[in-house]
């Protein structure tokens, strides 16, 4: 909770902050994975609420904004392979 | 430490190989759009093959083969009636309308003129049979003509001299190069047909593979994007699967389709056409031989032995077998809707016999050669009439269409030829046309399929790889 406030006071988020973003995310997501955590909409972490799904979207998206920030293309197409690892499955 | 120089292209080759999400989607566009191009080669082509096939059989050739048989029997018949004309005496009743005969198969003769040089597609080996035979028809015309006066003055061993030069003319120039016409027609048809006989199978399994390929490859990409971006379904490239697989079946069936038709028209229709026009020429030939043997009396032997040869080309026995028996077994197989078995029997008449196909051919083949035996025996009383009676009764027996009388049996035949060229001629023509509506629309249609193959292909793979730009 204390990073999240502390990245939330961010105003311009660069490659590290949008992969501190999406880890944050992911670990959560992992947490409720192995049900060390349990869902509950009214809890939030950035923002968002921990149930698996919107975890899901969330990190995918940050992890979209850290491929934009990517200093090389090896490390963009990293993280777009994990944003696309890490999304919820849809039918398109 | 010394820096390793890498090629360009070695960098690509290498990369291709490697798990990366973009190289390998570019990879499925090229590979896919690649198969599209491909399969769209080998449609078109295979289609355009399967065109000039049914084109060569329905509209090149075979019209032309038909055009031959055709100049060929109107020559002929044209002489047939010019010797029956000579051995009637000037002003009897049936001269006048033998004339007529002779006008009717002189303009049948022209038109088939016109309508050989307009289909010429082989070039000198068509145009010069074409140009000789025109040439020759108007010496014939005057030498038959020549004849015509000299009978009607009186002159009989001048109107027989013309007569010969004008027979001469027919065997020496008009039916040669009918002949000519016809083998540079047929041998086209028949090496194309065995062409397209040998090929069509492999080209039409070279299109089926090359589409299962491509729908092959789009379901890779289909289940590499699944697997790769957890998106069940590709849309654009689902909508090329299925259009691929619609699309190579309905080819492949058409393909299909197509050999069977061309199959039906050559084998079934054109062969029996062939043999039924051959029939018929080589009969009219017989007859008029008939009639020149009573005209011409110091070359009777040769005209006898024509007789004998061209009736053998229609229909010839080997020993123990004959007209009777054999219009026999062929009636009892008829009956029995069997198919066709007539041992010992000849010509081509019984080629046409083991071509039966169509409803009513048989029938017709049938009546045809009863009439041709019934033919046969009148020309035996009508040659022992001329031994031993007046020649006047042989003439009577040649000319006459009594029932007794030569003509009726022949007339008989000829109409029965007539009935079973026409059954295989229409099923010949609707085969034809059938065979090109099956190709309808397939060049077209293959373009578009695989501009949409590739059309879909990048829709459905560029929002993936617009992922991986900056």
């Amino acid at each position: 909770m204390r990073a999240s406030r502390q990245l939330r006071k961010a105003v311009h988020y660069n490659y590290d902050a949008w992969r501190l973003h999406a880890d944050l995310l992911l670990n959560a997501l992992r947490l409720l994975e192995t049900r060390q955590l349990q869902p509950d909409a009214n809890f939030k972490i950035l923002a968002i609420p921990l149930r698996e799904d919107d975890l899901r979207d969330a990190a995918e998206a940050a992890l979209r904004q850290c491929a934009h920030c990517a200093d090389s293309t090896d490390k963009r197409i990293a993280v777009v392979d994990e944003a696309n690892r890490v999304r919820r499955k849809t039918w398109f | 430490m010394p820096t390793l120089r890498v090629d360009p292209l070695q960098q690509l080759v290498r990369s291709a190989f490697q798990d990366v999400t973009p190289i390998r989607l570019n990879l499925l566009l090229v590979a896919n759009c690649l198969g599209a191009l491909l399969f769209c080669l080998a449609s078109v082509a295979t289609v355009q093959q399967h065109e000039h096939a049914v084109k060569t059989l329905g509209l090149d050739a075979a019209p032309s083969v038909i055009a031959a048989h055709q100049i060929a029997m109107g020559v002929l018949k044209m002489d047939t009636d010019l010797a029956n004309e000579l051995l009637l005496k000037p002003g009897q009743p049936e001269v006048q309308w033998i004339s007529d005969e002779f006008e009717k198969w002189r303009v049948t003769v022209c038109k088939q003129l016109v309508a050989a040089a307009n289909n010429i597609t082989y070039g000198s080996s068509e145009q010069i049979p074409l140009e000789n035979i025109t040439i020759a028809l108007g010496q014939f015309e005057m030498q038959a003509q020549s004849a015509r006066d000299m009978h009607k003055a009186g002159k009989d061993a001048e109107a027989l001299a013309s007569y010969r030069a004008s027979l001469k003319t027919i065997q020496e120039i008009l039916l040669p190069n009918a002949d000519a016409l016809n083998n540079a027609n047929a041998e086209a048809l028949e090496s194309t047909y065995l062409q397209e006989v040998s090929e069509s199978a492999l080209s039409c399994g070279f299109v089926l593979v090359i589409g299962m390929v491509l729908v092959a490859l789009l379901a890779i990409t289909q289940v590499y994007l699944t697997g790769r971006f957890r998106r069940r379904l590709n849309l654009p490239l689902l909508i090329a699967t299925v259009c691929t697989a619609l699309f190579v079946q309905h080819l492949y069936s058409a393909l299909r389709e197509n050999s069977h038709h061309l199959k039906v028209a050559k084998e079934d229709a054109y062969n029996s056409i062939v043999s039924l026009l051959d029939a018929r020429a080589n009969a009219y030939n017989a007859n008029a031989s008939e009639s020149r043997w009573l005209l011409d009396r110091e070359q009777a032997g040769s005209h006898e032995k024509a007789f004998f040869d061209k009736m053998s080309t229609v229909a010839s026995f080997a020993p123990g077998h004959n007209f009777t028996e054999t219009v026999a077994r062929a009636n009892k197989q008829l009956g029995s809707g069997e198919k066709f078995q007539l041992p010992g029997f000849k010509g081509s008449l019984a080629d046409e016999f083991t071509n039966v196909r169509f409803e009513g051919e048989g029938q017709a083949a049938l009546e045809a050669l009863q009439a041709l035996g019934d033919y046969y025996r009148v020309d035996g009383r009508m040659r022992e009439l001329e031994r031993s009676a007046p020649h006047a009764a042989a003439v009577k027996l040649c000319l006459g269409y009594e029932p007794y009388a030569s003509q009726f049996p022949f007339t008989k035949f000829d109409d029965a030829l007539g009935r079973a060229l026409k059954i295989n001629q229409d099923h010949f023509d609707r085969a034809v046309t059938k065979a090109f509506d099956d190709l309808k629309g397939l060049v077209v249609f293959s373009q578009i399929v695989s501009l949409l193959i590739a059309f879909c292909t990048y829709a459905g793979l560029r929002p993936r790889l617009a992922e991986y730009m900056p």
